[in-house]
């Protein structure tokens, strides 16, 4: 059985490979692109004389540059090199200047002087290390920006292949944590810049596509990550402060791929992902949790024979006739324990014997013991079942091209990724437009169209129901028919059908568009309209079979729910750059902007069926007389602003940047609708004042000091008023619905507001072998919007109030080595990432008074873990103590904090909380000759993780992680001595906060460029292919599931088992432009 | 700028008129599909206002707390083999400490309190609205705050009996408030008494909407109140003398108005399940008086519906030839009844314990019918075949007496499975099968065999509040403290008579196969069961008095206790009733053998630790010694 396993699995394995040749024939299917040759006969003006020159264009180290421009100075007569670096071109006299052009070299004039072959070697341009970054609201040259802000690049975007662009800021980016909530295919992670200070509130930062800042709660995971050009993340105030109120909680600008000037390129990415689960929970095996049943039956003196004389003993061997009693609740769980022995009369219980060992009387006072062997009972592996080893792939295709007039870019994506759990996985169509149109000298029109359909089969949660059955029982009678209950088990209901009868899929369709016109009205002055519409309709069908585990066996159920939001920005926006003599430089921005969220909803719920082929499509078919539920919602939200800014420099060493943003929004109370959010910096470039210039081993050397505010109003609408809530209620048998109360009037609520103050500094050294930028920063934020929990006495439970304030304090360093470079071409760089964030409460509406009843704590982050804190487990020796608190040995000990001999609420305590301490990665990569290796490990350490996991069943009922617990012969200190009836201990919680540090390979990459001659041989200009092992290892103490997910959530047992479910992949790649 | 620059200037007018809005409208939010408070303004608001007033009745049935604050820790009930919340049947540390961590009281706190500011808020309304339909006259609005003004007094008589000390709020909450400290009991009673005087004084004697506040329902629990401030010895409530008339004269008030109410002929009418049709009319009986209102529609039934039919039932499924169904239910296997709760009746005569209890399972589950063995079988020729049919009882819960033990012998023999009370083991020791506390008796009084699936927890049928019966005990109680000892058993005797087997009636079965009657006896019990002085004025074995219940009138409040329970068993007055009469400690530690841990303190309920956290001194949260001030003693 074990060989044929390992069998199918090679054949796993083995056939994607086999599935990528297809996909490669047929994606490269061969388009036979031609570089476009701009020539106009129309503007000779001498006679041609009709000379041809040829030649070929290289880099610095003799590569071939394809796609180099080449053009005669004076006229329109170009053309571009080929994928061999050739051109070709014919000129009027022989006697013109060819102008030789490459993004990123230094653009050259060569006179022709009659040659016809000419050879060029271009030099790369040094200010193309002047990097140009995307800031808010416009762009800047790297090295004048003066607020904090990370970058990412389309490269180390394709490094990992990643299904969402979350995914993509892993580890990138200091200050950014991003945690995986859970790893359900199609589900993004949460991702906090610089800590949460925000607690009704939420702590997502603004995403601003194109220009267009998204509508709140949408995120990016609609968006192809391949589609990205580039990713701004603004991390201070200062910088995030043009956003006002939409930038407390950081900015990630997302820049996509458009059409560029040149040549008509096709670009092709593939990738196939073999997934598996990256780590497994160890769960107890059937002899094993037979024995924890019979030890939870022994400790409350019951595990002993009913009809017989000896009822009082209690047998601390396993003895067949009280395991029958333990174990036959269903015959087939009785069958896997009666394996453990040997029998004479197995339908009459009567084992074969063998003589007890000396130590065996002295211990169980008999001469003989029934023969028992806890390795043969049966053990079923349903976690096995429960995970499958998946396959996701993905296909992006990139048009783009473009002349001085009209530049465009089409990409198709389609991404398809199965789930490890069976009845999960996630399909992704996109397709985007994006056209750029010079219409006139001073007017410009264009936009990008994205559009997409998301297709998320979000399943049950088959693992967590998986892992809940137990080992002893089967899941199929020998007739092949499903046992309802295996183990006999009311509770344990069999969820082997769960995978075709629980369906909850989640289709949602985005359109979402970036329209601008700019026109120059002089020189200096420009407009610009930015209207982004953002179209959603989501649907989420849900479904459950009468015989799936959820019905278990009454009737279907069917909800269908719909959602449709509509959302635009408008946006006017006028700038003024200027140069004043030779030293002065200004840049001025004007905004104003108004934004719309629309949100319309509807959803039925109905069950009973008479066939359930219908999911939810035919809700109406109902048995019943009408829905179980329903309803429709509407709601709508308007923000309006008017912004600033000025960009000053001066003798370009002195940079300065203020600006201010006045909002209002309308979810507020009337009069508070709106703030004025200011912020300014300022940057220092050392480097260029003349007392360094002589200096050379450093290149670059900036200081940069910002502040500035920003506003948080992310309550839901029609919160102000005082809302009501309904009642149900019934006359006799009529209806009586009521309103009651539910949120009291909130007159005065306002912004909740963040100031930060950053000083950073940014260096390279060395000729640039060590660059990188340290930040450190505080973050003050004030009236905070809080859910603050009232006395229930009030008739409410809480109440939003602009209250008490927030602390972040963080230090932030990004360093990048250049650790070899030699001029044989082996480059060997290192980037680090190292975050460490403090968040703390600073005051509440008491002042610096901590509320217990929230959980809130003076000088501890938002939403700590407030528990009693565990000690281990009382042994034998301790009796007398443990009897002081009411315990016995084995039971749980936890700390008794004033000593008064009673455990209460006064004994509960912060026991910390699951934002982590410090978190960093470190990213290596190694080039040679095409070759590119890249591992990128990530750590986050200090976080405490609340999982249930750590909880597990100690009653001897419920499968658990294999934990080791108490015995009076095994004096654990870990986990408490299991007791029949009680699977939550007293102070069973206490043992579910573990640390959660890890250190995780997240991603090895090999990656080969085929060299451009042989790519040239397939039509192409580029190719690679690479092999990229995406989490291969995992470093933890940690015991349950992926310590990545921090926050699994305690409500039920099953989606909390779940969460932590995390995949290790295996992808094969492949790149090609042409 | 030049002419050319203004020109194209003048294409940029149409754009940005296309961006600016009027400021002011543009951020204003109209309200569609949300109603906020000036709903409350208009008449349907207010009447709206009014009927959510009455949703938090059904706290009471909703979730575990029902019988953990209602029937655990008392003489009546135990816990069964599902032990949660086991502990406020044990009283053991669990109670004392777990109240900071576990929400359960809190739940009902809150519960009370919403109600309660739903009915200072109606009252301030109510006055202000211009009726056009229903609130058009003085008189239609008073009855309406009458309603408001019961429902106040029933939440704080609620929250006062089980927390004794308690905040008490009297008027609407505006802005944030967290100062709420606790007024002593006597002052919640006062509160308590002038709201339902000012119910019984202006509520219709019927409301054309079933369900709604009626004076009866005003009367019966100001009677209620009164005889539960002056029952007060020790404790200090406020009593007054005069409590004890004012309990019996409106109690009286109630009997005597037989147009509305009246007992139900058959005591099993009141749990009649034949059919959903049936069990409405019989949610209508002329005996209740006011009920937490359900239907079978599941839009109607809020988060939880009834769901006390889960916590009675035995475990049953499990059995050979049974099948968890809707009819059985959901054997969630919390309470089971103590020896007291079986023996206090005269099983034979007194028609209420066979009435109240189902003792046997039909089989349902061909599949797992068992079959006879060569050792069980009671002749060769069954050996094989089947023990019995889908339609025969597969389960039977015998209730009998030590004298009566059966044997293993029989039970490995019996067709269906039998579980009876008391039976010699094959070695001749005297055992019970209830000893695994999950076969025993179950409680009929709220199965719900009209959910719609097996699994829906949500109840669909009504929870009765106060029922006639009641009443006319409230009164037998009243006369009784007074001395009136004749007039006492005036009213007992009614109740017993309705108890005892009517002429002509057809017993049930266990009167002549377990009781020792005669088969096919149609005659009255009535006289067998007449109660009579003698009850309490002497130390009568049958009820069982605990030691140092010796004086007449200790043993009559006993006594009618003990009636109480046999009217009234299971039905969640329970712990109320003892903790009333001061008799929590002594009749749980005789006749609960789980409630050990109990200690006096255990009569008040712990103050939720949510409250204790939330509220403030002075705008200060509360120091430890505060809360501990604020807390009630024990905890």
């Amino acid at each position: 059985m074990k060989k044929r396993v390992r069998y199918a699995q090679l054949v796993f394995w083995a056939l994607p490979l086999a599935g990528i040749l297809p996909g490669v024939v047929q994606a490269a299917g061969y388009p036979v692109m031609r570089p476009v040759e701009i020539k106009s006969a129309a503007h000779l003006k001498t006679p041609p004389v009709d000379v041809t020159v040829g030649g070929r264009v290289t880099s610095d180290n003799n590569e071939p540059l394809p796609g180099v421009t080449v053009l005669v100075k004076g006229t329109t007569i170009g053309t571009a090199t080929d994928a061999n670096g050739n051109f070709s071109l014919t000129v009027p006299t022989g006697n013109e200047t060819l102008i030789i052009s490459f993004i990123g070299f230094t653009t050259q004039e060569i006179p022709v002087n009659g040659r016809t072959n000419i050879n060029i070697s271009l030099v790369p341009d040094a200010k193309a290390l002047e990097e140009v970054v995307v800031v808010g609201y416009g762009t800047q040259k790297k090295s004048d920006v003066t607020g904090a802000l990370s970058s990412v690049s389309a490269k180390q975007i394709e490094q990992i292949p990643v299904q969402n662009i979350t995914q993509a800021l892993q580890g990138r980016a200091a200050g950014v944590d991003v945690a995986g909530g859970n790893f359900r295919p199609g589900e993004a992670p949460s991702i906090v810049i610089r800590g949460n200070r925000s607690i009704s509130a939420s702590n997502q930062p603004l995403y601003v596509v194109d220009g267009i800042p998204l509508a709140e709660g949408t995120g990016i995971n609609d968006f192809n990550p391949l589609d990205i050009e580039s990713m701004e993340i603004l991390k201070d105030a200062s910088a995030t402060a043009i956003y006002g109120s939409r930038g407390a909680n950081g900015v990630i600008l997302i820049t996509t791929k458009r059409g560029k000037e040149g040549r008509f390129s096709v670009n092709y990415d593939t990738y196939v992902s073999l997934d598996r689960a990256a780590v497994k929970l160890d769960l107890f095996n059937g002899g094993e949790f037979a024995e924890l049943r019979r030890q939870a039956y022994r400790n409350t003196n019951t595990y002993n024979r009913t009809t017989t004389a000896s009822r009082n003993s209690n047998f601390a061997y396993p003895d067949p006739e009280s395991d029958f009693r333990l174990f036959s609740a269903d015959p087939y769980m009785w069958e896997s324990v009666a394996m453990g022995y040997e029998w004479v009369d197995q339908a009459n219980l009567v084992p074969r014997m063998r003589p007890a060992t000396a130590e065996e009387q002295a211990r169980y006072g008999v001469a003989e013991l029934p023969i028992y062997d806890a390795s043969k009972v049966r053990t079923t592996d349903w976690q096995d079942m429960a995970l499958r080893n998946a396959v996701t792939q993905s296909h992006q295709l990139v048009m783009r091209g473009g002349n001085d007039r009209i530049r465009a870019a089409f990409s198709g994506g389609y991404l398809d990724q199965q789930g490890i759990q069976p009845g999960q996985d996630f399909k992704r169509y996109s397709a985007r437009l994006s056209l750029d149109y010079n219409v006139a000298k001073f007017l410009t029109f264009g936009g990008a169209l994205n559009t997409n359909l998301n297709v998320q089969n979000y399943g049950g949660d088959i693992y967590g129901k998986f892992v809940g059955q137990l080992p002893i029982a089967v899941p199929y009678d020998n007739e092949g028919n499903v046992i309802q209950l295996p183990g006999g088990d009311i509770n344990i209901y069999n969820p082997i059908r769960d995978v075709d009868l629980i369906i909850n899929e989640r289709r949602s369709t985005r359109i979402f568009g970036s329209f601008y016109g700019e026109a120059k009205i002089t020189p200096n002055l420009r407009y610009r309209l930015n209207f982004g519409p953002d179209y959603r309709q989501f649907r989420r069908g849900e479904f459950q079979g009468a015989l799936s585990s959820n019905r278990q066996g009454g009737t279907a159920w069917a909800r269908n729910e719909q959602n449709q939001n509509f959302s635009y920005v408008i946006e006017n926006l006028l700038y003024y750059d200027k140069k004043v003599g030779a030293d002065h430089t200004l840049g001025v921005t004007l905004l104003q902007s108004s934004q719309k969220d629309r949100a319309e909803s509807i959803n039925i719920t109905a069950s009973d069926f008479p066939y359930e082929s219908q999911l939810w499509y035919n809700l109406g078919s109902s048995n019943r007389s009408g829905p179980e539920n329903y309803g429709s919602g509407f709601s709508t939200r308007t923000l309006l602003s008017w912004m600033g800014r000025v960009n000053y420099g001066f003798k370009d060493r002195y940079l300065l940047t203020a600006s201010g943003r006045f909002d209002g929004s309308s979810v507020l109370a009337p009069g508070n609708k709106w703030d004025f959010f200011p912020s300014f910096a300022l940057a220092w470039k050392v480097q260029e004042e003349p007392f360094l210039q002589g200096v050379n081993f450093i290149n670059e050397l900036k200081f940069r000091v910002g502040y500035g505010a920003v506003g948080q109003s992310s309550v839901a609408p029609y919160q102000t008023g005082g809302i009501l809530g309904r009642t149900p209620y019934v006359w006799d048998e009529s209806p009586a619905y009521g309103y009651a109360p539910s949120g009291q009037r909130l007159p005065n609520l306002r912004w909740e507001k963040t100031s930060t103050l950053n000083a950073g500094i940014d260096f390279g050294i060395f000729d640039r072998r060590l660059s990188g930028s340290v930040e450190v920063y505080q973050a003050n934020t004030t009236n905070l919007i809080l859910p603050r929990a009232l006395p229930t006495v009030s008739g409410y439970s809480q109440v939003t109030q602009n209250i008490g304030a927030t602390r972040n304090t963080g230090v932030e360093l990004a360093l990048t080595t250049d650790n070899i470079r030699r001029p044989d071409g082996l480059n060997w760089t290192t980037d680090f990432i190292f975050t460490k964030n403090k968040e703390e409460f600073v005051e509440l509406y008491n002042g610096p008074v901590s509320d217990v009843g929230n959980r809130w704590f003076i000088g501890q982050p938002l939403g700590v873990y407030y528990d009693y804190k565990f000690l281990g487990i009382w042994q034998t020796d301790e009796a007398e103590q443990a009897k002081v608190y009411n315990r016995e040995p084995g039971d749980i000990k936890v700390a008794d904090l004033n000593n008064d001999q009673l455990i209460n609420n006064q004994d509960l305590m912060v026991l910390g909380s699951n934002r982590p301490k410090w978190s960093g990665s470190i990213n290596n990569t190694f080039s040679y000759k095409g070759f590119d290796l890249t591992f990128l490990v990530y750590a986050r350490m200090g976080q405490l993780i609340n999982n249930i996991n750590y909880r597990p069943g100690l009653g001897g009922r419920y499968q658990g992680i294999q934990f080791d617990y108490w015995t009076p012969e095994n004096p654990s200190n870990e986990f408490p001595r299991p007791i029949r009836n009680l699977d939550i201990q007293t102070y069973g919680s206490s043992l579910q906060y573990q640390n959660g540090n890890f250190v995780k390979v997240r991603n090895i990459s090999l990656n080969y460029n085929v060299p451009q001659i042989l790519a040239a041989r397939l039509k192409a200009s580029s190719l690679s292919v690479y092999v990229n092992a995406v989490n291969p290892f995992l470093f933890t103490k940690f015991r349950a599931l992926d310590p990545e997910v921090t926050d699994p959530g305690t409500g039920s047992a099953d989606i909390a088992q779940a969460r932590g479910l995390s995949t290790k992949s295996l992808v094969f790649g492949l790149r090609v432009g042409f | 700028m030049n002419i050319k620059n203004k020109y194209k200037a003048l294409l940029l007018i149409p754009f940005l008129s296309f961006g600016v809005f009027s400021c002011k409208d543009y951020l204003e939010e109209e309200l569609v599909a949300t109603l906020t408070e000036d709903y409350y303004k208009t008449e349907q608001g207010v009447e709206d206002l009014i009927e959510s007033a009455y949703e938090p009745v059904r706290n009471k049935f909703q979730y575990e707390w029902a019988y953990t604050l209602w029937n655990f820790g008392t003489d009546e009930f135990t816990h069964a083999d599902q032990p949660t919340h086991s502990y406020y049947n044990t009283y053991d540390t669990r109670l004392n400490t777990n109240n900071g961590v576990e929400t359960f009281v809190h739940d009902v706190w809150a519960a009370n309190y919403a109600g309660i500011n739903r009915c200072n808020t109606g009252l301030e309304y109510i006055p202000t609205v211009a009726g056009v339909r229903t609130l058009t006259t003085p008189l239609a609005k008073t009855q309406r705050m009458a309603e408001l003004r019961f429902l106040r007094g029933f939440y704080f008589f609620q929250l006062v009996q089980q927390f004794g000390m308690i905040p008490l709020p009297l008027s609407s909450t505006q802005g944030v408030q967290t100062e709420y400290l606790r007024a002593e009991v006597p002052e919640v009673y006062r509160v308590i008494m002038a709201d339902l005087k000012f119910a019984a004084d202006n509520l219709p004697a019927a409301q054309l909407q079933v369900g709604r506040a009626t004076q009866g329902a005003a009367r019966h629990f100001l009677a209620k109140a009164y005889l539960t401030r002056g029952s007060a010895v020790t404790d200090q409530r406020g009593q007054k003398p005069s409590d004890i008339d004012s309990a019996a004269y409106y109690a009286d008030q109630v009997i005597t108005a037989t147009s509305q109410y009246t007992l139900e002929n058959d005591y099993a009418r009141l749990w009649d399940l034949s059919s959903y049709t049936n069990g409405v009319t019989a949610e209508k009986s002329k005996e209740v008086i006011f009920s937490a209102q359900w239907n079978n529609d599941p839009l109607l039934a809020g988060r939880y519906g009834n769901q006390t039919h889960l916590y009675y039932i035995m475990q049953y499924d499990n059995e050979p030839g049974m099948v968890r169904d809707i009819a059985n239910g959901r054997p969630f296997r919390r309470l089971m009844p103590t020896d007291f709760a079986m023996d206090i009746y005269d099983r034979k005569n007194d028609s209420r314990f066979y009435k109240s209890f189902k003792l046997a399972f039909i089989s349902n589950n061909a599949a797992t019918i068992p079959k006879w063995t060569a050792t069980n079988a009671p002749s060769p020729d069954l050996v094989g075949k089947n023990k019995f049919s889908v339609g025969d009882t597969a389960i039977y819960i015998l209730v009998n007496t030590p004298q009566t033990a059966v044997s293993q012998q029989k039970i490995n023999q019996a067709r269906y499975a039998l579980y009876p009370r008391y039976y010699r083991s094959s070695t001749g020791q005297l055992e019970s099968a209830f000893a695994s506390r999950a076969k025993y008796p179950t409680l009929v009084k709220f199965l719900d065999p009209f959910r719609q699936s097996v699994a829906q927890q949500q109840g669909v049928r009504n929870g009765i509040l106060a029922r006639l019966g009641e009443t006319y005990l409230i009164a037998a109680e009243a006369y009784g403290r007074k001395g009136n000892y004749a007039k006492a058993l005036e009213y007992i005797n009614v109740l017993r008579q309705r108890a005892a087997y009517k002429a002509g009636e057809a017993k049930r079965p266990e009167y002549w196969s377990v009781e020792g009657g005669q088969r096919g006896d149609v005659s009255n019990t009535y006289s067998q069961i007449m109660a009579s002085e003698e009850l309490f004025t002497t130390n009568a074995a049958s009820e069982r008095y605990p030691t140092g219940v010796t004086s007449p009138q200790d043993r009559f409040i006993h006594f009618i206790l003990n009636e109480r329970s046999r009217e009234l068993l299971g039905e969640l007055y329970r712990w109320e009733d003892l903790v009333r009469t001061e008799t929590l400690l002594v009749r749980a530690k005789a006749f609960n053998p789980d409630a050990t841990a109990i200690q006096p303190f255990h009569k008040l309920r712990p103050i939720p630790q949510e409250h204790l956290e939330r509220i403030t001194i002075n705008g200060q949260p509360l120091t430890t010694a505060q809360r501990q001030e604020q807390q009630n003693p024990g905890y």
